[in-house]
């Protein structure tokens, strides 16, 4: 890097402070600015006016405005994985060792070989690659769409993940104030002194808006230091919340606004903490006094560095002490432009002319100034950066920097955010707050269109006072503020005409009068489609500066009036949000919550493989020293349990404990099946159906006591059924006295399953309870006491079809439980079984599970059709009996096993039979579930097929069209182990 | 195998952790009931929970206290009992309740933690949606809101605030108050 640039532009005053000097890089080049700088008043400090390229000619471009409205200032900031394009210079607080690089060109800022663009730049107007690349095709996805992918686009990626942090946040007042300008602080402050609790937000880093960019005095108080007495006793409000460099980007539904505030942005490090906050604040009443934004005059060459909104100018030498040039001239249609000259003269900064386009007296003698009143700037000179202005008489002018001013635009973006509409004001010619304004939101000061410094202040108090009326508070009785007063008194100059110049109306868009003349030439009137036509108020400015200055321009061609063009409409955000920052902390493993299973820990020891499974991590499978494939645990899993007994955790399946006189009766309205008539002691198998007949869910539900039910859930549908079954008791039926509560948490459940889950449990289970089969048998349940008296509960059910167990516990007692089951288990070589082994032992029994309760079959499908009991009615009854879903041609559940038993079967497959191709019209059914079996030794499925259930002993084809392959399958019961239950009642 | 025991375990083994302004502990000694009134019967069990408790039945979003009993009203007719009991006196009240209400164990349902501090408000409010200002949600009273995704339940007492949240995502909730705590302070 080469040696620091002295500051030769800067001032005497400003609100910077020069005790604290930092340093910073643009484009490899230190530079030295002070605490309170912007990086743009920093760099026109140090004299540098050419920052970028535009967007489609890459031109050059400099800093036009000194706020978040900037279009042509944007830059990259950041190094490696930190780098952030598009970041806007003017809003941008300098700290030390920022460091910045341009953007949006190809070799240097200076010699951009993308700047050969500007020279095509007839064949390039608007529209014009609607037109262009029509032809040859073939050469769109290879030619064209690739160049102009790389030549599209503003700034870069680094294509590495954002390693800062990011947080969300929310708040709650009576009273949010959006800008914290003179109507907003004093806004805040009168509702602060109410007792109101207030929020007020602004973008900036320093409250004050304008204030701080003007010289007006308030209370005889120079208004930067007003702004600086408001703000301090706004702070020590405690029911006020004062937030800097917050912007409130959106405005939303039932009074909810989105803030984006900016927390370590403007500090070298971070230091661990978030860079952004996203907060969602919750509001009575909103107060909109986010202020105006000055627009420009398009005439010949207006893009040039150098050429400047005349506020931005008052900014630059008020508020940052900065003169953006030797020589300043003044080009405007109103008063504001001759309050530029005035304080630039005021600073000692040569002003070389004012052009004023009205034809009226000069408002001020200007010393040394050449005034032209009545007059036009035509053009402009100086490719890199401006060296003269032509008028349209043909004078010419040397100026370096050139202030415009073509009237201010009232900030009316967050009333539109509902779809509101602004209003056209003659007397200020600008639109302003229509009278769909969101609920609750009221406008004040120059965003309500009250562009004199008395009127705002007349404004925010009339306004502040009626909300305070409305949240039932009385108004603090202090004197509006007295101010120095400043007069508009526009007349409206939109573009200079007859000039063979191109005029640049959007600069971040290099959109000109011609495109939008072209655009309405070619048909596209309505101001919706000028935006997208020729991309004006497009990109990250969203058309800050250019909106109304093309819809007016547009008015003009097409010889009607500016209401009569109307504008686009505004949308949320007002200035960019960064994706990371709507995300928050949601990212990585904090993306959502982990639910454990009780035994996780033990699980863990065990060097257990974890799935996920919803929220929840489940063991999958146990490795072994030794096996070196997830099959090899599976498989030893699985023929362990069958030859003796395995442990699996089954905490994640719902609970819901079923309460009440009613219980019964609520059960057989919600199941297809009966139970009310279930036994206490006893479990059964339940199906649900949803209201269109279709299987929502199944499990069991035990009888646990005369008015108490357990039903289980399977774990995908545990919330889902909890809060079907709140709906069916407190809307379909509030008469019956029923009540749930969830109880999956609550216990930790073990299954326990194999020949000798009894032994096994008989070490666990306290002694007075006979867990025989005799006297517990198959579909038993029970109330017990388990390891000397910890409260348990018992269920004589499989899932894996044999002989099993499932056993809970409370779930302190969950960790312990496995360690315990496992210890009572060594004598027979118990071990613990995952997901996996889970899934391959219900496969091999013929169960049905999530892949086969897909939300398009019925209990016919299942081969549970006579489940649904017709004794009695329940949910889904009568629309199971629809007759599209009872076809003789219905699909059914079987099993499938390869002809070749070599062959691996894949789930998804479909079925053809005859050797036909495999066809929509040939499709007889598919695969929904594929294991292989180590008790079989091989591959084996169950699916649905077409009168699955009359084709036992068919071949046909399983079709992967993927992979191209067929796989010839026998047609078999789905039942492939212990098909007569033998082993799971032994 | 007549020698097999079990040891409970708290859902965070006991956590806690120390800010400048705002502290975390795990409460695994709070026991919790739900208890509901059959239907038609809410004056029935009101009578119960005041001749077991000496509790008034809350209104919802409000609790009522004694010196080793909240309850907490969540919903319509339904409250949770949080209390000090031990394991032998949790299951006698459980069980006398039970004879006129609808009762629920929920000890293990929930991982309970108590967090306090100056700071308190700073770390809730970036993860906590609903307005624990003063004048809106003071001494004693209850809310079910969310939390990073989380259902929880919350409760202010004079010089904290209690915490429910599922036990299974109780390492998630954590670290979603650590998260904030360090974010912020």
């Amino acid at each position: 890097m080469s040696q620091e640039r002295s500051q030769l532009n800067r001032l005497d005053g400003g609100l910077i402070n020069r005790d604290e000097p930092l340093n910073f890089s643009f484009n490899g080049q230190m530079y030295q600015g002070y605490t309170g700088d912007t990086l743009a008043s920093a760099l026109l400090a140090n004299g540098q006016r050419f920052i970028g390229r535009s967007f489609k000619y890459h031109r050059p471009r400099g800093i036009f405005s000194a706020g978040s409205e900037e279009p042509n200032a944007l830059v990259e900031l950041g190094k490696g994985a930190h780098q952030e394009p598009n970041t806007r210079a003017t809003v941008t607080e300098l700290f030390d060792g920022l460091t910045a690089t341009s953007q949006n060109h190809r070799g240097p800022l200076k010699f951009d070989v993308m700047a050969a663009n500007d020279f095509l730049s007839p064949f390039l107007s608007a529209g014009f690659y609607y037109k262009t690349f029509m032809w040859p095709k073939a050469f769109w996805e290879k030619l064209y769409e690739p160049i102009i992918r790389k030549s599209a686009g503003l700034g870069s990626l680094s294509g590495q993940d954002d390693p800062d942090l990011y947080d969300k946040g929310f708040l709650h007042c009576d009273l949010l104030v959006i800008g914290a300008g003179p109507a907003g602080l004093w806004s805040a402050l009168k509702a602060g002194r109410s007792g109101a609790r207030v929020v007020i937000a602004d973008e900036d880093f320093l409250p004050g808006g304008r204030l701080n960019a003007e010289s007006h005095t308030i209370n005889d108080t120079r208004g930067a230091e007003w702004a600086v007495q408001i703000a301090a006793e706004l702070r020590s409000l405690p029911n006020v919340r004062l937030m800097t460099r917050a912007t409130v980007y959106g405005a939303y539904d039932h009074g909810v606004y989105g803030a984006l505030e900016r927390k370590t942005d403007h500090l070298p490090s971070a230091d661990g903490k978030p860079r952004q906050v996203l907060w969602r604040i919750y509001t009575k009443r909103a107060l909109l006094t986010a202020g105006s934004t000055e627009r420009s005059i398009a005439f010949g060459n207006n893009d040039r560095p150098g050429v400047m909104l005349a506020g931005a100018v008052r900014t630059y030498v008020n508020r940052y002490a900065v003169a953006p040039g030797k020589s300043v001239a003044v080009f405007t249609n109103n008063h504001d432009g001759w309050r530029t000259a005035h304080d630039l003269s005021a600073q000692g900064v040569n002003v070389s002319a004012v052009i004023d386009t009205r034809s009226i007296a000069a408002p001020m003698n200007l010393p040394g100034a050449a005034i032209v009143m009545g007059g036009e700037v035509s053009n402009t000179s100086g490719r890199s950066g401006l060296t003269g202005i032509t008028l349209s008489s043909g004078q010419t002018i040397k100026a370096d920097c050139l202030a415009v001013s073509g009237g201010w635009n009232p900030n009316v973006h967050l009333t539109c955010h509902q779809r509101g509409r602004p209003t056209w004001n003659n007397e200020i010619s600008a639109f302003v707050p229509g009278e769909n304004l969101p609920k609750g939101m009221s406008v004040a000061g120059a965003a309500n269109g009250a562009l004199s410094l008395s009127e705002v202040f007349a404004s925010a108090d009339t306004t502040v006072n009626q909300l305070l009326n409305e949240l039932q508070l009385s108004a603090d009785s202090a004197p509006t503020p007295t101010t120095s007063d400043d007069l508009v008194n526009i007349q409206p100059f939109w573009h200079v005409k007859n000039t063979k110049d191109r005029c640049w109306v959007d600069l971040q868009n290099d959109v000109t009068t011609k495109d939008i003349d072209q655009s309405r030439r070619e048909g596209f009137h309505a101001v919706e489609h000028l935006k997208r036509y020729t991309t004006m108020g497009m990109a990250t400015d969203q058309g800050k500066t250019s909106n109304v200055l093309g819809l007016a321009i547009m008015a003009e061609f097409a010889e009607q009036s500016i209401p009569q063009t109307g504008t686009t409409i505004f949308r949320p955000p007002f200035t960019p949000v960064a994706i990371s920052a709507m995300a928050g902390r949601s990212r990585g493993k904090d993306f959502r919550p982990t639910r454990h299973t009780p035994s996780h820990q033990w699980a863990e020891e065990q060097g257990a493989v974890f799935v996920e499974v919803g929220a929840w991590l489940r063991a999958q499978w146990f490795p072994q020293p030794g096996e070196t494939h997830w099959r090899e645990s599976v498989d030893r899993e699985v023929t362990a349990t069958r030859e003796s007994v395995g442990v699996c955790d089954v905490t994640t399946l719902g609970k819901i404990d079923i309460q009440g006189a009613d219980a019964g009766e609520f059960l057989d309205r919600v199941y297809a099946n009966t139970f009310g008539t279930l036994a206490v002691g006893k479990v059964r198998y339940g199906l649900m159906l949803r209201e269109d007949g279709i299987v929502m869910d199944d499990g069991t539900t035990a009888r646990m006591g005369e008015h108490h039910y357990v039903m289980t859930t399977t774990t995908a549908n545990a919330v889902g059924v909890f809060r079907h079954l709140e709906f069916c008791r407190q809307c379909l039926w509030p008469d019956l006295d029923v009540h749930l509560i969830s109880a999956t948490e609550q216990w930790a459940q073990y299954a326990v399953a194999g020949p000798n889950s009894r032994k096994l449990l008989e070490n666990i289970v306290d002694p007075e309870f006979d867990i025989s089969n005799d006297a517990f048998p198959f579909m038993a349940c029970a109330n017990i006491t388990v390891c000397g008296g910890i409260a348990a509960r018992l269920f004589r059910i499989s899932f894996s079809g044999e002989m099993a167990y499932e056993i809970a516990v409370p779930t302190r007692y969950g960790d312990s439980m496995i360690r315990a089951l496992m210890q009572a288990g060594e004598p027979y070589n118990v071990v613990p079984y995952g997901t996996e082994a889970l899934g391959v032992m219900r496969v091999e029994k013929g169960h049905a599970a999530g892949n086969e309760l897909v939300g398009t079959t019925t209990a016919l499908n299942l081969g549970l059709g006579r489940m649904v009991s017709k004794k009695k009615d329940c949910i889904g009854n009568v629309l199971s009996e629809r007759e599209g879903l009872n076809t003789d041609d219905a699909i059914r559940l079987v099993g499938f096993k390869p002809v070749n038993t070599a062959d691996s079967l894949v789930a998804g497959s479909h079925f053809v039979s005859g050797g036909r191709d495999a066809t929509t019209e040939n499709d007889e059914g598919w695969m929904s579930s594929v294991v292989y079996s180590p008790s079989m030794g091989h591959s084996i499925g169950i699916g649905f097929l077409t009168k699955g259930h009359e084709r036992l002993g068919e071949t046909l084809s399983a079709v992967n069209p993927l992979r191209n392959e067929r796989i010839e399958v026998e047609v078999v019961s789905a039942h492939f182990v212990d098909p007569d239950g033998e082993r799971l009642r032994g | 195998m007549g020698n097999i025991s079990l040891k409970a375990r708290s859902a965070l083994n006991g956590a806690s952790f120390d800010y400048e302004g705002f502290s975390i502990r795990e409460r695994a000694d709070i026991k919790l009931l739900s208890i509901a009134a059959a239907s038609d019967q809410q004056t029935v069990a009101s009578g119960e929970l005041k001749a077991h408790c000496g509790l008034s039945w809350p209104a919802i979003t409000q609790s009522t206290s004694s010196s080793d009993t909240h309850c907490l009203g969540l919903q319509s007719e339904q409250v949770f009992l949080l209390s000090l009991h031990n394991d032998k006196d949790h299951a006698t009240l459980a069980k006398k309740l039970a004879e006129k209400t609808v009762v629920t164990d929920q000890s293990d349902s929930w991982v309970t933690l108590e967090i306090s501090g100056l700071r308190t408000l700073d770390v809730l409010e970036r993860i906590c949606p609903i307005d624990l200002n003063e004048g809106t949600f003071s001494v004693g009273s209850v809310a079910r809101t969310t939390m990073e995704h989380l259902n929880v339940i919350i409760f202010r007492q004079k010089q904290s605030y209690i915490l429910l949240s599922a036990r299974s995502s109780a390492t998630s909730f954590l670290h979603s108050l650590t998260q904030s705590a360090e974010f912020v302070i």
